[in-house]
């Protein structure tokens, strides 16, 4: 009886708020239902916003320049709708890619990678390459160097390659294994024969520079931008893998230059799903293109010492066939072996596991949660975890908008709990509105997330 | 010596620039937006910076963007901890430690004793690491980088010894939670090699499990289907008071060893690249209880808990600060976006930028300081109102909490995936808790390996498979020495005890 008592008494204290509560939810729905309107205008091309998969995680190189890509367009109005970006992080940005090679060919999803596009078919981690989507545009031009700690004994790439002839595999290149890193480490090696490097899986530009700096690896690549980023933490370039010096680094001598053919040039590529409509395919090229004319991009781009161009269709398709033929060249050898985690780990987890259930047994019961002195409402806990794989299902299923699904969720497990008192169910109604308008506006409008 | 005169006198025009309508208003913006994200899971200090980032082109004053973006790489560490403490959903991957003992006093009926703690352990983590930053910054930074492959390794290797010493009642099934913990990372990119392995043809799965939707199962959801469960037992009625928010002077002298040393090794942890805050808080907490007189209280609501956790996270900041400073070499994901704010607003990190923009250098080390006192304020003032979200009706509550970790799962990486691993999570606590296999040493099992395995991954493959690197490195020695000492200590113990 008194337990009954102090349930209500609960449900007491906040019902003279629920008035607040559905005002408060009255404010959030109004712009989440004008927000509603558009998918119903007109059929012309854009006419809901596009999303542009960055498969890389926020701040990264890739994550900013789309951002301002983003700004020089919405800033300029060169998109009627607006491009909203959608991080998609993990596996050599095979997550993302494969997302938006599943999307439907719509004009709607499209992806911004750079070659990893090429690599990640050749390192094993994904079945498909460029040739999975439609190519929409190169742009912007940014080339790989050779570095060196400041006070190290290799003053040109010849000194590199000869000490690495004399002792081959012992020389540490520090590389993000699979990446572009790695690979021109191996071009470097191909155009050298007998020049070999020992190449330690050490991850993103600071790492590279850290194990640098720390005489942990004696060479890496970086792009130019890390380069110029980190020269003065103590990095000393000794070659550029390109025909022509870059102006950026004008003092710093070219690979070719010093008779070694690696030519290694960065471009950030966009693409379409496969069978994308072309004069979509188009319109999205011409819109790339005007962005990349801004003084805004033309300013960014000098700044990350990168050359502004556009390439499109055949010339696009040259670039990304030139990185493909360099890659495919290369032989991917096996690096040191290691030892067999998963064996290990797994042997471990069943010996300690039999140890776990041998000492149970032995002490006679399992011990539990002592949760027997209370009531324990296990039907409530079946019904609110049917609702919420339901919620999940249709969310994955994308069969209803996020606000609706959302407020249903919010109602049927806030009421399951609730039980009949219908002034308890008016509350948990300003909560749902709260909860589905509220969130999407605050993850989607303030923080640009797509919800599912 | 005439260096530290020279910083300190830098530093205080730095200080009173701060104390100007603008800056202060961008701080206090920054701490505040900073804490919100911190609190919500899903979003992170990183994306919030990301996207003020573009914002701060227009700011004609470089210093004004790095106060702004300081500000909120400081709210964002700290927020965290409010919802770890109050819902048992870390809002940040940082604050999971805080989640172990947080919760449990909240949920006793301490809610603002909880929280007072970990916001007052953080303003202590924040201004000891900011200390080091302004004093030490060069020579820290500089021997850093003699850290290799092998030490990370041996560094990882007895943290991960140390679960042994927080497995709680029984070794063994702390040890089998470490290790389950240890499984959970396995698929996906291998991290020594990048090669994928244990994918079985999921395609999503060739990402691995990500640690917000794992913590938010494990913890947050699970949690919510014990409260629904138990939806019908008497509620706390002890009402809310401020008292014991504050840390009294007794708290300080009792805490005040646990307090530094956290906060020590919040600083070094987080001036090891790619390391971090998260790290940093396990290191601490498991020393924390390895070294305390009662460490049967921790997980139940021990202070001591969660003054180490948060201690350390916070102090992370202004370890990870150091060698972006001193060397340019960013310690951390928003480390590099900070660099890479300064780039666009065309000044040149690394140890030039002492030379030729000391102003900048001053106001992003008073930035760091100041504004843990606003983030002390912020928080202070909203506590009681936070604090009520304890005595919420559940039944309003636990819908809200329920959305918020589908939601937040799903934000941080876009997928549905992480999602459905969330709630196959939620399921793998709820049983372990059932079966009285600690969470703890999951959770930390989960985010050590992965560090653990690339290291010693990387170290073989510079020093050729062979491991002697590992014994004649200085640091890595003692610290092998140390985990082996941790590994053997349960098992002298017991023989003790056996006695």
């Amino acid at each position: 009886m008194r337990r009954r008592k102090d349930h209500d008494l609960r449900l007491e204290r906040v019902n003279f708020s629920a008035s607040s509560l559905l005002m408060l939810a009255a404010a959030l729905a109004l712009p989440g239902l004008a927000g509603c309107r558009g998918r119903l205008a007109g059929e012309p091309y854009p006419n809901r916003p596009i999303k542009l998969v960055v498969p890389f995680s926020p701040g990264g190189g890739t994550d900013t320049f789309a951002r301002v890509m983003k700004k020089a367009i919405e800033d300029n109005r060169l998109l009627p709708q607006p491009l909203v970006i959608i991080n998609v992080d993990g596996a050599g940005a095979t997550i993302g890619s494969r997302r938006v090679k599943n999307a439907r060919p719509d004009g709607y999803t499209i992806l911004l990678l750079h070659e990893a596009i090429v690599t990640a078919k050749y390192s094993g981690k994904a079945p498909y390459g460029p040739e999975a989507f439609e190519p929409i545009a190169g742009t912007g031009k940014m080339g790989l160097v050779f570095a060196v700690a400041e006070d190290s004994e290799f003053r040109t790439l010849h000194d590199l390659v000869e000490a690495a002839r004399e002792n081959p595999e012992t020389l540490v290149f520090a590389a993000n294994l699979g990446a572009p890193v790695h690979f021109v480490g191996l071009m470097l090696e191909q155009a050298c024969p007998g020049a070999t490097f020992r190449f330690a899986q050490t991850g993103g530009g600071t790492k590279r520079l850290h194990a640098l700096k720390g005489g942990h690896a004696q060479v890496s690549a970086f792009s130019i931008e890390e380069f110029v980023r980190y020269e003065s933490a103590g990095l000393r370039a000794i070659a550029y893998c390109a025909p022509e010096r870059h102006p950026a680094i004008p003092d710093v001598p070219t690979s070719h230059e010093q008779g070694v053919a690696v030519t290694h040039i960065n471009m950030q590529f966009w693409w379409a799903p496969k069978n994308t409509p072309p004069e979509r395919i188009e319109y999205l090229g011409d819109v790339l293109e005007r962005a990349m004319q801004t003084d805004a991009v033309q300013q960014r781009m000098a700044e990350i010492q990168s050359d502004p161009i556009v390439v499109r269709g055949a010339a696009m398709l040259a670039e990304v066939d030139a990185r493909r033929e360099a890659i495919a060249k290369v032989d991917l050898r096996k690096t040191q072996a290691l030892p067999n985690v998963p064996a290990i780990v797994g042997g471990l987890v069943l010996l300690v596991g039999c140890a776990v259930v041998w000492n149970a047994w032995s002490t006679a019961a399992v011990p539990r949660a002592d949760d027997t002195s209370l009531p324990s409402r296990n039907d409530l806990a079946a019904w609110c975890t049917l609702f919420t794989l339901a919620y999940l299902a249709i969310l994955t299923a994308g069969i209803l908008e996020f606000r609706l699904v959302t407020f249903l969720y919010v109602l049927a497990v806030g009421g399951t709990l609730t039980g009949r008192r219908w002034r308890g169910w008016l509350a948990v109604g300003g909560v749902a509105v709260i909860m589905s308008c509220g969130v999407h506006f605050l993850f989607s409008r303030v923080f640009g997330l797509v919800l599912p | 010596m005439s260096g530290i005169a020279t910083t300190v006198h830098n530093l205080w025009p730095a200080l009173q620039y701060l104390v100007t309508p603008w800056p202060c208003f961008l701080m206090v913006l920054g701490v505040a937006l900073g804490i919100v994200v911190g609190a919500i899971p899903g979003l992170t200090g990183a994306m919030l910076i990301a996207l003020t980032l573009p914002l701060t082109f227009a700011m004609p004053n470089p210093a004004d963007a790095m106060v702004l973006l300081v500000s909120m790489y400081v709210g964002s560490i700290s927020g965290g901890l409010i919802s770890a403490t109050l819902l048992r959903m870390p809002g940040t991957p940082a604050s999971m430690m805080t989640t172990l003992d947080g919760y449990p006093l909240a949920a006793a009926g301490q809610p603002g004793r909880a929280l007072g703690l970990g916001v007052s352990a953080s303003f202590v983590g924040g201004v000891i690491s900011c200390v080091f930053l302004v004093l030490l910054a060069e020579p820290i930074a500089n021997w850093s980088t003699r850290l290799g492959p092998f030490d990370f390794f041996s560094l990882t290797l007895m943290a991960l010894m140390l679960i042994a010493t927080i497995a709680g009642e029984s070794l063994s099934r702390g040890v089998l939670s470490g290790l389950l913990g240890v499984l959970a990372t396995l698929p996906g990119v291998n991290p020594a090699t990048g090669e994928l392995r244990l994918t079985m043809g999921i395609a999503p799965l060739s990402d691995g499990l990500k640690l917000l939707p794992v913590l938010i199962g494990l913890f947050a959801v699970s949690q919510v289907i014990q409260d629904i469960r138990q939806i019908e037992a008497p509620g706390d009625q002890a009402p809310f008071t401020r008292r014991g928010m504050l840390m009294a002077g007794r708290d300080w002298l009792k805490q005040a060893v646990n307090l530094v040393r956290s906060s020590l090794i919040g600083v070094w942890v987080g001036i090891l690249p790619g390391i971090g805050a998260n790290i940093g808080s396990v290191i601490a907490y498991s020393s924390a209880r390895a070294m305390s007189r009662d460490p049967e209280k921790f997980g139940q609501g021990s202070e001591e808990g969660i003054v180490a956790s948060e201690a350390a996270n916070n102090a992370t900041v202004g370890g990870a600060l150091i060698p972006l400073i001193a060397l340019g070499i960013p310690g951390s994901v928003i480390d590099a976006i900070l660099l890479g704010a300064l780039v666009i607003h065309g000044l040149q990190p690394g140890p030039l930028l002492f030379r030729d923009n000391p102003d900048v250098v001053y106001t992003i080390m008073a930035t760091a300081l100041v504004a843990n006192v606003v983030m002390v304020g912020i928080m202070i003032g909203a506590l009681g109102v936070l604090a009520k979200l304890m005595y919420a009706p559940r039944n309003y509550l636990i819908p809200a909490i329920l959305v918020f970790c589908v939601v937040g799962s799903f934000a941080l990486n876009n997928r549905m995936f992480d999602v459905w691993v969330m709630m196959a999570m939620a399921g793998v606590g709820f049983l372990m808790e059932r079966y009285k296999i600690p969470l703890a040493p999951f959770v930390i099992g989960f985010v050590l390996a992965p560090v653990a395995e690339e290291s010693l991954g990387a170290g073989l493959q510079s020093s050729a498979g062979s491991y002697w690197p590992l014994v004649t490195s200085p640091f890595s020695a003692v610290f092998c020495l140390i985990s082996f000492a941790l590994a053997i200590w349960p098992l002298v113990k017991m023989r003790r005890v056996g006695r």
